[in-house]
């Protein structure tokens, strides 16, 4: 049953469907939020939010065939939503902020919950560092180069979905992708980190 | 970079979604020129480490929104929906197109209006017809059985019809369910795995440690002596 069928059976009024359809999608619209957010209580809220969303206005959405892309439009808009929100709160209302050098304590305050999930026992304490370290370094990431990335890299959609995704031609894409991975780089090597801790074998 | 290759060719192959040709004429030109060598290690070691972050199902599933009872659309609904909304004098139309419906199917059964002097009378054909025909008590039972048995035909089929649907499509989600667990319960054991096997190197590395370490204590002891 793909999703198209799904989305006929929940206009046409089964309850189930719906359910179905999160089901399936839940984990990589919660990764996306996840990989975005940098928080896994922000993540939890943000999907429950998209689905909220689509389950509103599934009815609009014309092509059935185009779901996919429509649902990470919506989670989009509501992780753009919430960081400018978060923006607004920690900074417009706080006048000793200066604007232009947020960033390095910010990273921190968004990051701090991710990494370390104590209650998993199987995680060691260098994968949970490893984690830590990856999430703030996404989080300094420029906006766009990090919605690509994690389109790419954690949701695995082609380029063509990603464009449709972001209503971008392929080769922007493309090169927010190339210098989205260089920026990562150039971070990591600014922060001096260990290549044994992050073990990378090529 | 230096080099004519686009930035873009080169995400392309790292990503494979180039063309089987296109592919093989970047992965030559990648073995001839350094620089574009050193760029695509460099890229490759990045989505390496991105890589690293595992995918995570849920805190909480968000299946279970609360089940809507189902609207039964009212005709006049039924008509709006079909006419586009931005269509000025929607309403008007609806009404327009029902009136319609009842005059088309009023032509189709007969239908008779008179104007008697008290009042304006809608009539159906058939019931006329019926009611004309002066059909005897049993008869009448015949008649009301006939139909009361083809109703309950046509009910039947249909109750039939939905619950194979039914069936059928419960049977697909439950194997859906069942192998989505499937490959979870794969992955977390593939997870414990490695943890168990990065736990026994280090455990291996460590006692070999203390093993040189003792043997330079011995011969630091002997040495001593």
């Amino acid at each position: 049953m793909n999703d198209a069928e799904l989305i006929q059976r929940h206009v046409h009024g089964d309850a189930q469907a719906f359910n179905f359809l999160v089901w399936r999608w839940q984990t990589p619209i919660y990764n996306f939020c996840l990989r975005y957010s940098g928080s896994r209580d922000d993540a939890l809220d943000l999907a429950q939010k998209t689905f909220i969303k689509c389950y509103h206005s599934l009815d609009q959405l014309n092509n059935a065939e185009r779901f996919r892309s429509w649902l990470y439009q919506i989670a989009l808009n509501q992780c753009r939503d919430h960081s400018r929100n978060r923006y607004y709160k920690y900074h417009v209302l706080d006048d000793s902020e200066n604007f232009g050098d947020h960033e390095p304590n910010n990273v921190r305050e968004v990051t701090s919950e991710m990494g370390a999930d104590r209650s998993n026992p199987e995680w060691s304490t260098e994968q949970a560092q490893l984690q830590d370290i990856l999430a703030r370094a996404l989080a300094e990431l420029p906006d766009e180069q990090k919605i690509v990335i994690i389109l790419k890299e954690y949701q695995d959609l082609t380029f063509h979905d990603i464009a449709e995704v972001l209503k971008e031609s392929e080769n922007t894409v493309k090169s927010r992708l190339y210098y989205g991975l260089r920026t990562l780089r150039k971070i990591l090597t600014k922060w001096n980190i260990d290549k044994e801790l992050l073990g990378y074998e090529m | 970079m230096k080099c004519d290759i686009l930035e873009n060719k080169l995400i392309d192959y790292l990503y494979g979604e180039l063309p089987q040709e296109e592919q093989e004429s970047v992965r030559q030109h990648i073995d001839e020129c350094e620089d574009c060598r050193n760029e695509l290690v460099s890229l490759k070691q990045s989505r390496l480490l991105l890589n690293k972050l595992p995918v995570e199902p849920p805190p909480l599933p968000l299946t279970g929104f609360a089940e809507q009872p189902v609207h039964e659309l009212s005709i006049k609904e039924r008509i709006l929906q079909l006419i586009p909304r931005s269509m000025p004098g929607r309403l008007a139309f609806a009404a327009a197109s029902f009136l319609l419906l009842f005059v088309l199917a009023g032509s189709f059964a007969h239908l008779k209006l008179e104007w008697n002097r008290q009042s304006f009378v809608i009539s159906m054909g058939t019931q006329e017809k019926a009611a004309n025909a002066q059909l005897g008590d049993k008869e009448k039972t015949a008649l009301i059985n006939q139909i009361q048995h083809q109703d309950l035909q046509i009910m039947q089929t249909l109750v039939n019809t939905t619950r194979q649907q039914d069936a059928q499509f419960y049977k697909q989600m439950f194997d859906e369910y069942a192998y989505a667990i499937q490959e979870r319960q794969s992955e977390q054991m593939k997870a414990l795995a490695d943890h168990i096997n990065a736990y026994y190197q280090n455990t291996n590395s460590r006692l070999q440690l203390t093993d040189k370490t003792l043997d330079n204590l011995i011969h630091t002891i002997q040495y001593n002596n």
